[in-house]
């Protein structure tokens, strides 16, 4: 009976410590945080043996070739830009008291390893300095379709070549725009008393923000009108932010593109590189005296032939599809007063929109004339997209529009129950008649809109053009024809 | 004394082990959390690389009672669930959704995918013992049933064995402990029973480097006889769970690393080796039964259940940064194409250095540490800033909150002594919660809820990078959701009826079932992206099926039989199938309908008191599946949707199982599956961006007549010793052949292909289907049992039962058991390995050795 017992203890004490053991294993430690490193590459016992300056000049080579690095150079400097904002890519920027140089790295997201102020120690022994338009580059080299071409060092190597330190304050250099000397290539600089100038700044973002990611020029003036080139990537986080409107300092890394002759560029790290907060060189203090005309009031311009005044610009909705345009530059806009005009934007200024983008076009300094008919403000310099926006179709019979004269240029109207039949087959496109009860009028479907209208419709939606004196109407997409 | 002292000895070492720093285990290399392969994430339950026999199953032999036909004394069935699980093998090649598990009266698969959830009573093997399964076709009396296998559990108090059972196991596979205990008391005179298990199983690291698991299991049961005809029976249990899983990877880091069981998941965290993906489940079962004998010849069984909790894993996220995962294809020498030099110069790194193969957890805490940023507008509030360490690196936690209540009831009547009737009724009703979690900012201090995919592809349009247009600009910390939230709402009724006749030499039955099944998309978060199509209530989706099935057995006599079964039946799509991308809107596939299913089977079983042989056929052939999989596309420069549509399935092939007793104490046993497994006709695809509505493409499939990964060919040949004193040992002999490799649909369309030489070796590269080598394996068993002498026993009569099992005894470390092409795919190149398959492997030699005490 004892023994009894005893078991009966031995296993409740066992029950128990089952139970315990269950429940100390269950606790779920937390994992060590690792330490902050706060060693600086001097208490590592990293010293340079050359400067930045120093390698530079020692690996000084043409443009497109490479300084295969075979000494065991060692520089040391702090971070001055990386690819925080997406403005640099695969590179980081570092630099002495000497100078400053780029160094390719071949990944992404670098800022969370390199912060500004990061001291970086570049071992450079098997490394390569490139020339690249002008501008040196500490890199690797591979080979790409059979040629030599540069690479940022491989991720799995970064560590074998670079080396970090503490966190150090980094002072951009303050110059003048005459003091950027090729000395200061891959500096961070600071220049002083510069802004966007008129009439750029009414629509200039940093950068591309259409899906082609096209890399932009800005210009930056002073009140000399001394100007200089700001290069923003479309890839930048403040790519689609409008430029500041007012004046003050920029500060940046300086760089060249040198092919015939040697263009400055200045690279901005971040949107606050602008410090543009100052009265601008005309008096105004960042705010530039706008003022919206309606599209009425554009057109009658066109009576006088008088420019239009500096500070104007209209809003309206895209009611054009470039794809059925004689251009890719051209787009008919119409505002809620139901006018319309043709645009014709130069190559840099055209953000690509689309049928139904609302837009806000600078016309300033701009004459409105007719092109083969149509009202036309050609070379517009410059628009912003403001949103999207609805036109609703003027419900019309043909009759009318050929009765409406040139009202209705360039806006949208819709005619029920009409019959399409083809005509001319020309290089570029199809002529078609369209006729209703009324009357008849022609639409020119060009081949690059991919569309063949049937032969009957209950409605057709277009906008009215001219072809001279004669109304026509042009068609933006299949659903245009019901 | 004695049996104390022998007693104390197993605890001492019991406790002993436990001490043991707990340090991690896992049996199932998984998926990564790819960004680039979503659609990974949705199978991760599913992913069993390597099924190892583990000690439980090994207790649990012989217990099974018999039902049917074809059960679990068939000695197809015990090889096959034995030995062929190393090689991922799949009954028929069905996939899970084939299989149904009944638990004292309750369907117990989910909604979610028709598996059934066995994490659920993982460990819990002392009180899983009652257990019928039967297989293909043959009814059974709890329930209609399903193609594959239809298994039913008794876990009720009243059922179990009066005895206590303790043991204890050590291995070197899955788990580096296992502890279990249960005791049942048996039904008292007053009509009560009563069962308590648990289990612990884990403890150090697994085989896999990085991996641990630290799996608990608890029961409690109880039982009420009312009167002579009324049973009434209440079990709860769970199975919290945490494993820290290993990777599949890439022949390449497998290679450098000198090691095809390379796991990329983890890396030294001030020294320590920390996982990333680490699985989490917790989610107990209470069941309900009332069973109610009408009178002898009927039977009316009624139960309720409810299940919740979350299961979850853990992944790296991250924003704005370089991909961390060591083994990102960026990363590898194979990137660097044609420069020979720096291929070897990065190799050599990898080579030299662990911590370079490694997730470089150091370097993740410090990015975020650098990382201090004023974050303008926070919380949607303009001029509101909010300054900290921005988190780029995360650890995120993809969880999954189930809530499941179902009621069954079934009657079983006798009518004569010739026909049975049976008669059912199910209603299941599932809300689970889908939403990612910030787990571990990693030094940081806040995280932003934001699409950064979005950001990029829109940058002027501020909305679409918001996750959720209701809490624009969130600022979030660990244990606050993020990205995406959303409920799927799941019902399904079903009611069936089957009767079966028993004549002398004939055999015959026919049963049917009906069930609706109706689902839809609740959305917790408005997206930036979908802002009419994410937040609130999708359109229900409502299915109506059928399922009608019967069968003949002629027995030549008491021991021989011939039989054939046949089903016809529809099938509702699973709601994973049919959204889009139900993480970030609602958007269905276009024309939902039923999958179809035809099978038929048919043999010949023997079974005498020394031999037992069967063998038999089967053809099964499914049509109009879906499945949606989800992946970063190199010419879309996106995520992309493929929504496929039209999948056909052919399944046939025969099994023999042969289990001979003719010498004495000699069983001598073999079983072969011969099959093919074959995907049937060319599925339709459609491709829409995982950013954008738009429909990006419409293409065919061309991959009629490809394999299905589970080994269409499988022998076992095994011999066991039973020794007339109380011993035995064993061991036997596998051979898989014809497993192929799962296949990338995207390699398998024109869109691809015309671009390539017809039937150049490029051409075969990109198409054909890859065929894995044939294996073999050696797994041997030694068990004894000992009653102990009165001496050394409880109360009761004691055994000591000790289990010795080595399995893949001559250590092939290169069984490739399945793997799976990578999704993102080069089209640009074609280059079929810059996204190279990743391989599974079976686990070398690993050993358990077990003790139990029963009494």
């Amino acid at each position: 009976m004892k023994n009894m017992k005893n078991k009966s203890l031995l296993l409740l004490v066992g029950m128990i410590a089952f139970c315990a053991t269950i429940i100390i294993s269950a606790c779920n430690k937390k994992f060590d945080e690792p330490p902050v490193p706060t060693t600086t590459l001097e208490e590592l016992g990293i010293k340079p043996n050359i400067s930045i300056d120093g390698l530079k000049t020692l690996t000084a080579i043409g443009s497109g070739a490479f300084y295969p690095v075979t000494d065991s150079l060692v520089i040391t400097g702090v971070v001055t830009a990386n690819d925080k904002s997406g403005n640099f890519y695969k590179q980081i920027y570092i630099q002495d008291s000497t100078g400053g140089i780029e160094v390719d790295l071949e990944n992404t997201g670098l800022y969370n390893s390199f912060p500004i102020g990061k001291e970086v120690a570049v071992y450079c022994k098997g490394l390569y300095v490139a020339n690249v338009s002008g501008m040196q580059i500490i890199c690797s080299k591979t080979i790409q379709n059979g040629s030599p071409a540069k690479i940022g060092i491989a991720t799995n190597l970064i560590t074998n070549y670079v080396k970090t330190g503490a966190m150090k304050t980094v002072q951009p250099i303050v110059v003048t725009l005459s003091q950027l000397v090729p000395k200061l290539q891959g500096s961070l600089i600071k220049l002083e008393g510069f802004e966007v100038p008129f009439p750029d700044v009414l629509f200039s973002t940093f950068s591309d923000s259409s899906i082609n990611k096209n890399t932009v020029n800005v210009n930056l003036a002073n009140c000399l009108g001394q100007t200089v080139i700001m290069r923003t990537s479309a890839y930048s986080s403040f790519a689609a932010k409008p430029v500041p409107t007012g004046h003050g300092s920029v500060t940046a890394i300086y760089t060249v593109y040198k092919s015939s002759s040697t263009t400055n560029q200045l690279i901005i790290r971040d949107s606050t590189d602008l410090d543009f907060k100052g009265v601008r060189c005309d008096g105004n203090s960042g705010i530039v005296p706008i003022r919206q005309r309606s599209i009425k009031d554009i057109r009658d311009y066109s009576l006088t032939g008088d420019t239009i005044p500096t500070y104007d610009y209209i809003e309206g909705t895209i009611v054009s599809n470039t794809a059925n345009e004689a251009s890719a530059l051209n787009y008919r806009i119409q505002d809620d007063a139901g006018y319309g005009i043709q645009l014709r934007f130069t190559s840099t200024s055209n953000k690509f929109w689309s049928l139904g983008d609302k837009v806000r076009v600078f016309v300033g300094n701009q004459v409105v004339a007719p092109y083969q008919g149509d009202l036309q403000i050609n070379y517009v310099a410059g628009a912003i997209t403001i949103g999207t926006g609805t036109v609703t179709p003027r419900v019309v019979t043909i009759a009318d529009i050929l009765a409406s004269g040139t009202d209705w240029a360039s806006t949208v109207v819709k005619i029920n129950n009409v019959t399409i039949t083809p005509g001319n087959v020309a290089s570029s496109g199809i002529n078609y008649t369209i006729s209703d009860a009324t009357g008849s009028i022609a639409t020119y479907v060009r081949n690059a809109l991919g569309y063949t209208p049937p032969a009957t419709a209950t409605s057709l939606t277009g906008y009215v053009s001219f072809f001279y004196t004669t109304p026509q109407i042009t068609l933006r997409k299949a659903s245009d024809v019901q | 004394m004695i049996r104390l002292l022998l007693f104390s000895l197993v605890f001492i070492c019991t406790v002993a082990s436990a001490q043991q720093k707990n340090r991690p285990v896992v049996d199932t290399p998984t998926l990564h959390n790819d960004s680039t392969e979503i659609a990974d994430l949705k199978d991760f339950s599913t992913e069993n690389n390597i099924a190892q026999v583990s000690i439980d199953e090994s207790d649990a032999n012989g217990a099974s009672q018999a039902s049917g036909l074809l059960n679990t004394r068939d000695p197809f069935y015990s090889a096959s669930t034995f030995n062929f699980s190393v090689a991922r093998f799949r009954f028929r090649g069905y996939s899970n959704d084939f299989g149904t598990t009944y638990m004292n009266g309750l369907t117990m698969e989910t909604l979610e995918n028709g598996f059934t959830p066995y994490g659920q009573w993982s460990g819990l093997n002392y009180i899983l013992t009652n257990r019928k399964i039967s297989l293909g076709l043959t009814p059974n009396s709890f329930g209609y049933g399903n193609i594959g296998t239809s298994t039913t559990i008794d876990t009720r108090a009243s059922k179990q064995w009066k005895q206590t059972q303790i043991g204890y196991g050590f291995s070197n596979g899955n788990y580096t402990n296992r502890f279990s205990f249960s005791h049942s008391t048996g039904l008292s005179k007053n009509g009560w029973a009563f069962t308590f298990a648990g289990t612990f199983r884990g403890g150090n690291e697994g085989y896999i480097k990085g991996t641990y698991a630290n799996n608990y299991s608890y029961f409690v049961g109880m039982d009420k006889k009312i009167g002579q005809k009324h049973l009434l029976s209440l079990v709860g249990f769970a199975a919290p769970s945490e494993v820290g899983r290993a990777g599949s990877s890439v022949l390449e880091m497998q290679q450098i690393a000198k090691d095809n069981y390379y796991n990329p998941n983890w890396g030294y965290q001030n020294g320590k080796v920390r996982n990333a993906v680490v699985a989490k489940s917790n989610q107990p079962v209470f069941i309900l039964t009332h069973e109610f004998k009408i009178d002898k010849n009927s039977n009316l069984t009624t139960a309720a259940g409810y299940t919740f909790g979350e299961r979850s894993q853990s992944t790296l996220d991250w924003y704005n940064s370089a991909d961390p995962r060591p083994d990102y294809y960026r990363y590898l020498p194979s990137y660097q194409t044609e420069d020979p030099n720096l291929q070897a110069q990065i190799r050599d790194a990898l080579a030299a250095d662990e911590n370079r193969r490694q997730i470089n957890w150091e370097g993740l805490y410090n990015g975020n540490r650098n990382n201090y940023e004023v974050f303008h507008n926070a919380n949607g509030v303009a001029g509101n800033d909010f300054a900290g360490y921005r988190s780029n690196y995360i650890v995120a936690k993809n969880v999954t909150n189930t809530k499941r209540g179902s009621v069954r009831t079934v009657f079983n009547q006798k009518i004569n002594k010739h026909l049975d009737f049976s008669f059912g009724l199910s209603h299941q009703i599932e809300k689970n919660n889908y939403y990612r979690q910030i787990g571990d900012l990693l030094g940081g201090t806040y995280f932003v809820d934001l699409n950064q995919f979005a950001e990029r592809d829109f940058p002027s349009n501020p909305n679409a990078s918001q996750n959720d247009m209701n809490r624009p600009n969130r600022i979030v910390k660990a244990g606050d959701r993020y990205s995406f939230d959303y409920d799927i709402v799941i019902n399904k009724s079903t009611s069936w009826s089957q009767g079966v006749a028993r004549f002398k030499n004939i055999d015959l039955f026919a049963a049917a079932e009906v069930s609706n099944t109706q689902f839809w998309r609740n959305g917790n978060v408005k997206s930036g992206l979908f802002p009419d199509n994410s937040y609130g209530k999708s359109n229900e989706y409502s299915f109506n099926n059928y399922s009608i099935k019967g069968g003949i057995t002629i027995k030549l006599n008491s021991r021989n039989y011939f039989y054939v079964n046949a089903v016809q039946m529809t099938r509702a799509p699973f709601y994973r199938n049919v959204y889009l991308s139900a993480r970030t809107r609602d958007y269905v596939q276009d024309n939902l309908k039923n999958e179809r299913i035809q099978s038929i089977e048919g043999g010949y079983v023997m079974t005498s008191p020394i031999l037992k042989f069967r063998l038999s056929g089967y053809y099964t052939r499914t049509k109009n599946q879906l499945n949606v999989i989800t992946f970063y596309h190199d010419v879309y420069r996106s995520f992309v949707n493929y929504a496929l549509n039209n999948i056909g399935r052919l399944d046939f092939g025969s099994e023999l199982g042969v289990e001979s007793r003719a010498i004495k104490n000699l069983v001598i046993s073999g079983a072969a599956s011969v099959g093919r497994h074959y995907f049937d006709g060319r599925p339709e695809v459609t491709v829409t961006g995982d950013n954008s509505a738009q429909v990006l493409a419409k293409s065919t499939i061309y991959s009629q007549n490809y394999r299905n990964n589970s080994p269409q060919e499988a022998y076992s040949f095994g011999l066991l010793y039973r020794s007339p004193n109380y011993w035995s040992i064993g061991a036997n002999v596998n051979y898989f052949d014809q497993m192929w490799l799962d296949y990338n649909p995207i390699r398998r369309t024109v869109d691809i292909t015309q671009g390539l030489p017809y039937k150049s070796n490029l051409w075969n590269d990109v198409v054909d289907q890859q065929r894995l080598s044939g294996q073999t394996t050696v797994n041997a068993f030694a068990f004894y049992s000992w009653k102990l002498p009165s001496s050394l026993s409880f109360k009761r009569k004691t055994f000591l039962f000790l289990n010795f099992n080595v399995n893949n005894l001559l250590d092939n470390k290169n069984f490739v058991t399945g793997g799976r092409e990578q999704l993102r795919y080069d089209n640009v190149d074609n280059n079929v390995d810059k996204f190279p398959a990743r391989y599974f492997y079976a686990y070398g030699r690993t050993y358990s050795v077990s003790a139990k005490f029963r009494f």
